[in-house]
């Protein structure tokens, strides 16, 4: 094969991948448009959530808002959220620990840890029949 | 050699299928016009009635081969008076498509309202065919005028979104998210439809608040405004094979 034969293969090589790669994205079919709608899905939940003032640095938000569009623009009425913050459970098993030093009981510790709750922390803590 | 009565017979046997099969085609003719006579009455019944649409769309990591999604819709009304305008057959394709328009001056619409509608001619189009295989664009401009209809519940009442979101270091990462669609709509105009190169459909609709507001006789926030959507639907179904081919992986 001369070497001017072999740049023409290369070349047609050349032009059927890129042809290839670029004609994927126009191809017909609903895959297209499942992909795209996933994508919305994503920027309208990460609108919603993003809009929360008490997101965590580490963890898991759940919520479940009243979407409605007013100027284009989507408004989100959160009527419900649970956050449970990863850095939250982690100070919260340094108490535990200490509190196991004290003697008190473990399962009640695990208890507090599950619920996240700061009411019951301290209510807990600070219960006169502990002691 | 064969009796002359069986050679009589065979040519009569011949000659029967022959005119059968002219009968057959005439059949399909006017059984695919009247299927699309009976999409267009729907389409009316759909835009002056009204409709009960309900949909859900779920997604979970964001992948796209989770997505799930589904819309249902429900009508049903007596409308007198509906006039077929253009029909058209094309026997090479047996593709029917008929004009249906109506004009009344009241109707109580899905919701129980009573509409003043003054007499306005309200136009649809149907699309119909007897040949499953020549379905597709059909099916597909039916999906499309579903996703019109979604689009423009969403921009007019809403949606329900519920969602589990994972936060790292402050950057958010949607693992599960669902919305949820329904609601009655009426009114809405298709303004366009067609079917793009890659043989995909689209449909385009309106709805003028100010008309609502003025046919119900009610005040409506944003009043002047006029929502415009376009709903797309695809003849193939190219995302369940690839749905397939990862869940074997």
């Amino acid at each position: 094969m001369c070497a001017s034969m072999k740049i023409t293969v290369q070349w047609i090589i050349f032009v059927v991948l890129i042809c290839i790669c670029f004609a994927s994205s126009i191809w017909a079919g609903n895959k297209a448009m499942v992909e795209q709608n996933t994508k919305e899905l994503d920027e309208i939940n990460k609108q919603a959530v993003g809009q929360l003032s008490d997101l965590p640095k580490n963890g898991t938000v759940k919520i479940k808002a009243n979407a409605k569009y007013k100027e284009g623009v989507i408004q989100f009425d959160v009527y419900d959220k649970k956050i449970v913050s990863d850095t939250e459970e982690k100070e919260i098993k340094l108490e535990n620990n200490s509190d196991l030093n004290a003697g008190s009981v473990k399962e009640e510790t695990v208890n507090i840890n599950n619920s996240n709750d700061k009411t019951n922390r301290e209510k807990q803590g600070n219960d006169p029949k502990d002691n | 050699m064969i009796p002359k009565i069986i050679k009589y017979f065979i040519v009569a046997a011949v000659c029967m299928g022959v005119m059968a099969h002219a009968g057959w085609s005439g059949n399909k003719r006017i059984m695919t016009i009247r299927a699309a006579k009976v999409m267009a009455e729907r389409a009316i019944v759909e835009s002056i009635y009204g409709l009960k649409l309900k949909a859900t769309e779920e997604v979970k990591d964001m992948i796209p081969t989770s997505f799930e999604g589904s819309t249902e819709t429900k009508t049903m009304a007596k409308i007198k008076g509906i006039s077929y305008d253009d029909i058209v057959y094309d026997q090479e394709k047996d593709i029917a498509k008929v004009t249906a328009s109506v004009a009344l001056d009241t109707i109580t619409n899905i919701d129980g309202k009573v509409m003043n509608l003054k007499n306005k001619v309200y136009k649809r189009v149907g699309f119909a065919t007897s040949t499953p295989e020549m379905a597709g664009p059909i099916k597909a401009l039916r999906s499309a005028e579903l996703d019109a209809y979604k689009q423009l519940i969403k921009q007019i009442v809403g949606f329900t979104l519920e969602s589990q979101t994972k936060v790292e270091n402050y950057m958010l990462k949607s693992d599960l998210v669902k919305t949820k669609v329904l609601a009655t709509l009426y009114l809405a105009e298709v303004t366009d439809y067609g079917w793009d190169k890659q043989n995909d459909a689209f449909v385009k609709m309106s709805l003028k608040v100010s008309e609502i507001s003025e046919i119900l006789g009610e005040t409506i926030v944003d009043g002047g405004k006029v929502i415009e959507v376009e709903g797309q639907g695809a003849q193939e179904d190219d995302f369940s094979a690839v749905k397939k081919a990862e869940k074997k992986q």
